[in-house]
């Protein structure tokens, strides 16, 4: 008996076991995932790639709620009507020219005649319109309609106020399309790279919900690669469009995009030859794979900052606000906190290029302050609070994310030693953090800023006394005055120098914000695949001219 | 018994009712909402809050949940465009399933078959083996497990896929991952159970009279352990449902367990609702039928209800 149940015993396990490893075969019969099974090696021969994204979350329609999953769509399967290259230069995509009337108000885009959706059909005016129209509605969740505010009685639109014929864009005909905007817009032409002025085709994008963006037959594309499959919550694959109009310089077939919960899985599938392109990871990668061709870092268009509530008495003190600032040593919390930071003490992003000059913003301009301990203990002295006696105990809010936990550690750390004042870290959930900032329920919050278009005014702009992103209770007329004119600023080196003059207002003289550093991805892409580009505006990569080499 | 029927019936509803009710406002409680990202504009954020009747006062919300969710209606996600809450439960749920079944079915038959070992091998050895072997299974919990066996399998030695569900082989790190737990308890319960019988009278009286060991542990003593067996399989479903999130989020596998995870995170307040609802309702009722079976199997139940 008991032999007989070891015998049985062992032969189930066997049995499971072999169920397991013998299917090996099977697997390339499993169509768009074959990349993903067999990981680069196949990859290469097949001109395919898998990519890791992160889990599913809104739509694939530029007029709907704009998560992860449309960007990683969109950078290979959408062309906007112009964009910038890594140098600056412009590069034309749906568009082939604009005019500009002298002030800046009436642009004029005369749209390529060649340019076709992926089912051979022309892309015209009226598939921009279509998603510029359906963007305006509230109900449409998409985050980025306030980008449309510049145009004609867009805003008004939006709120239900006005009808929709009174906006401001018109499709001449077929080819041309006009934007006439409410103010002189000098950075216009950045806003077009985002999903709102991307097209939708008339025929088929009716609604936001109604299905169509993820169903291959009316998900049409005009860009490089367009929609054949859409498996909801494991991945979609993007096939070449055959109608594309530049199609000669497109190397790669196909590219499957794989959802990811998180970034340690995606690491792990790429240890594992799942995917071929894992971005953003953490940062203990860039340790694992150090000195291996895998290891692609790139720059983030991003500030990590502090906003010290004004609201509150203390923090009020512009005094105060500056002590904070100069008395951090950023060079040291970036050496703690991980070879993903780096330290800025600018508001701009401290790799965003001025397309003018081919330089980075912040290095035309002086630094708007130098960390000095012994001077932030004398303005806190001169504050009231000598050697950091009577300095109330203030909250720092920040998202419960490793990186900002280890920054909430240094800096309490910091103050307390340099200024000898003790803060209190308030770790929450990171929809806890929006909401808490947002309703200015904070003393000090932390704060990123990705850039959404590559011009410092997405920065500029959120400090603004009417800016509804200005949650610290800043009411500056004189910064109001400035950004204002820089907005409306036809010349370029004097707009250039509004702008350094309001980042040094807002960080060097009044301390608004508080700048920790920068971010960098840590990103493994198989070293048999190149030609992966970054784009300039966000720093996100793009697929579409990826070339894989033997 | 068609009382107790009854009876068992009208507080698995109230128990639903609480749980919607209890749910509803505590999700409502929790900061942050469904549209908010990191770079929008609060200006978009309001007018997206009254467009979906998230300023109304919560108590008037509640009562258009619970009039839906009577209708049957458990609404649309805010967060996936267009999808409703029941399609996506209707697409995650087979793979839930899939992969809950299996791993029931490989622990009981495993588990079983480990402690009838146990029980009736007489080697000091294989009962040491199998005593440390369910302690390890049992301690260790099963996100632990997960990520031992996806270290070793999948990324050091490469046996096994470890990401998504689309062939039997991504079925492999999963539900042994899930089943270790479940099997090394109904191996410990089944030792246990079996060890006791053993040492009944009935069981001394057939070894009397010849008969062999694997025949009375078939006819005899098995058939006496597994009512008390099947008392397992209500919490232990309840376990594979819930032990299931991390797994499922381990391994990317698109069930009920990772859409959960993600709508907390997300703040999709339909999609929690309908998904707490729906697993709540699936543990009540497996529970519900258990105890159906039980009164039908077992006489004692049926005498103490009073027939």
């Amino acid at each position: 008996m008991r032999k007989w149940l070891s015998i049985c015993l062992v032969i189930t396990l066997c049995a499971g076991i072999m169920s397991g490893c013998g299917n090996t075969e099977g697997n390339h019969t499993h169509g768009g995932n074959t990349a993903a099974e067999n990981g680069g090696d196949s990859a290469s021969a097949q001109k395919e790639i898998t990519v890791a994204t992160n889990s599913e979350s809104g739509g694939l329609d530029p007029s709907g709620m704009i998560a992860i999953t449309y960007l990683a769509y969109s950078v290979s399967a959408l062309d906007e009507l112009l964009t910038y290259d890594e140098n600056g230069e412009m590069e034309y995509r749906g568009a082939t020219s604009y005019d500009v009337n002298e002030d800046s108000t009436v642009w004029t885009f005369h749209l390529r005649k060649e340019a076709k959706w992926s089912d051979g059909s022309a892309v015209t005016a009226v598939d921009y319109l279509n998603t510029i129209t359906r963007s305006l509605d509230p109900a449409c969740g998409n985050g980025y309609s306030n980008y449309l505010f510049p145009i004609q009685n867009a805003e008004v639109i939006y709120d239900g106020e006005k009808p929709m014929e009174e906006l401001g864009v018109k499709a001449l005909d077929a080819y041309t399309l006009e934007f006439t905007l409410q103010t002189p817009c000098v950075y216009f032409l950045d806003l077009l790279r985002l999903p709102v002025y991307t097209p939708s085709c008339v025929k088929y994008a009716d609604a936001v919900g109604s299905g169509w963006d993820k169903d291959p037959k009316t998900s049409l594309s005009n860009g490089p690669f367009c929609l054949t499959e859409y498996v909801p919550e494991q991945y979609f694959v993007l096939e070449r469009n055959p109608y594309y109009w530049d199609e000669d310089k497109i190397s790669l077939d196909k590219i499957t995009y794989r959802f990811f919960d998180d970034q340690q899985s995606m690491a792990t599938a790429y240890a594992t030859g799942e995917v071929d392109v894992a971005t953003a990871l953490p940062a203990n990668i860039m340790e694992e794979y150090a000195g291996q061709e895998d290891l692609r870092v790139t720059e983030n268009i991003a500030t990590r900052y502090i906003y010290p509530n004004l609201n509150n008495e203390v923090l009020r003190d512009v005094r105060v606000r500056k002590a904070l600032t100069l008395a951090i040593n950023r060079e040291e919390l970036c050496d703690t906190v991980g070879a993903d930071t780096e330290e800025t003490v600018n508001f701009i992003a401290k790799y965003m290029k001025n397309k003018a000059t081919g330089n980075y913003y912040v290095e035309e301009a002086d630094r708007p302050f130098t960390e000095n301990v012994e001077e932030a203990r004398a303005l806190l002295a001169e504050a009231g609070y000598q050697n950091g006696e009577g300095f109330p105990e203030l909250t720092y809010n920040y998202p419960s994310l490793e990186q900002d936990s280890d920054t909430a550690q240094v800096l309490q750390q910091q103050w307390k030693q340099n200024l000898n004042i003790d803060i209190a870290l308030s770790p929450q959930e990171l929809q806890v953090n929006y909401a808490e900032r947002r309703a200015g329920n904070f003393e000090l919050c932390r704060m990123n800023w990705t850039a959404d278009f590559a011009d410092p005014y997405t920065y500029l702009s959120m400090l603004l006394s009417n800016s509804t992103y200005n949650c610290s209770g800043i009411k500056d007329a004189e910064y109001d005055k400035i950004v204002a004119a820089s907005d409306v600023e036809q010349n370029m080196e004097k707009r250039n120098e509004l702008i350094h003059q309001a980042e040094q207002l807002a960080v060097g003289e009044a301390y608004y914000i508080i700048p920790l550093y920068t971010t960098k991805s840590c990103n493994l892409i198989r070293p048999s695949i190149q030609n992966i580009r970054q784009i300039p505006a966000s720093g996100a990569l793009e697929y579409r001219y990826a070339t894989i080499v033997q | 018994m068609w009382k107790y029927v009854g009876k068992r019936l009208c507080s698995s509803m109230v128990t639903i009712f609480v749980l919607v009710t209890i749910t509803f406002f505590l999700i409502r409680c929790m900061p942050g909402n469904p549209f908010q990202t990191e770079n929008l504009s609060p200006q978009v954020l309001q007018a997206m809050e009254k467009e979906y009747g998230l300023d109304q006062p919560i108590f008037s919300q509640y009562l258009v949940y619970l009039r839906n969710f009577l209708q049957g209606d458990l609404g649309i996600s805010y967060r996936k465009q267009g999808v409703s809450v029941t399609e996506v439960i209707g697409r995650a749920l087979p793979i839930t399933l899939l992969l809950g079944g299996l791993s029931l079915a490989v622990a009981l038959i495993f588990g079983i078959l480990l402690g009838i070992l146990q029980a009736v091998s007489g080697k000091k050895r294989v009962h040491g083996i199998c005593t440390i072997l369910e302690g390890i299974g049992t301690g260790i919990p099963n996100f632990v497990m997960a990520l031992l066996l996806l270290l070793l399998f999948g990324v050091q030695w490469h046996l096994f896929p470890t990401v998504g569900i689309t062939s039997v082989r991504h079925l492999v790190l999963p539900v042994i991952s899930l089943s270790i737990y479940p099997m090394m308890n109904i191996a410990r319960y089944t030792y246990g159970e079996v060890r006791t019988q053993l040492q009944q009278e009935y069981v001394t009286f057939a070894r009397m009279k010849r008969f062999p060991t694997s025949y009375l542990i078939y006819h005899h003593v098995l058939r006496n352990c597994i009512p008390k067996i099947l008392h397992f399989i209500g919490p232990m479903a309840a376990f594979l449902l819930t032990g299931s999130f991390v797994v499922e989020s381990i391994y990317t596998i698109p069930g009920l367990g990772r859409e959960f995870v993600n709508a907390i995170g997300n703040r999709d307040y339909t999609m929690i609702m309908g998904l707490t609802v729906f697993m709540g309702s699936v543990v009540i009722l497996v529970q519900f039928v258990l105890d159906m079976i039980c009164v039908v199997i077992d006489p004692r139940v049926r005498a103490s209800l009073g027939e």
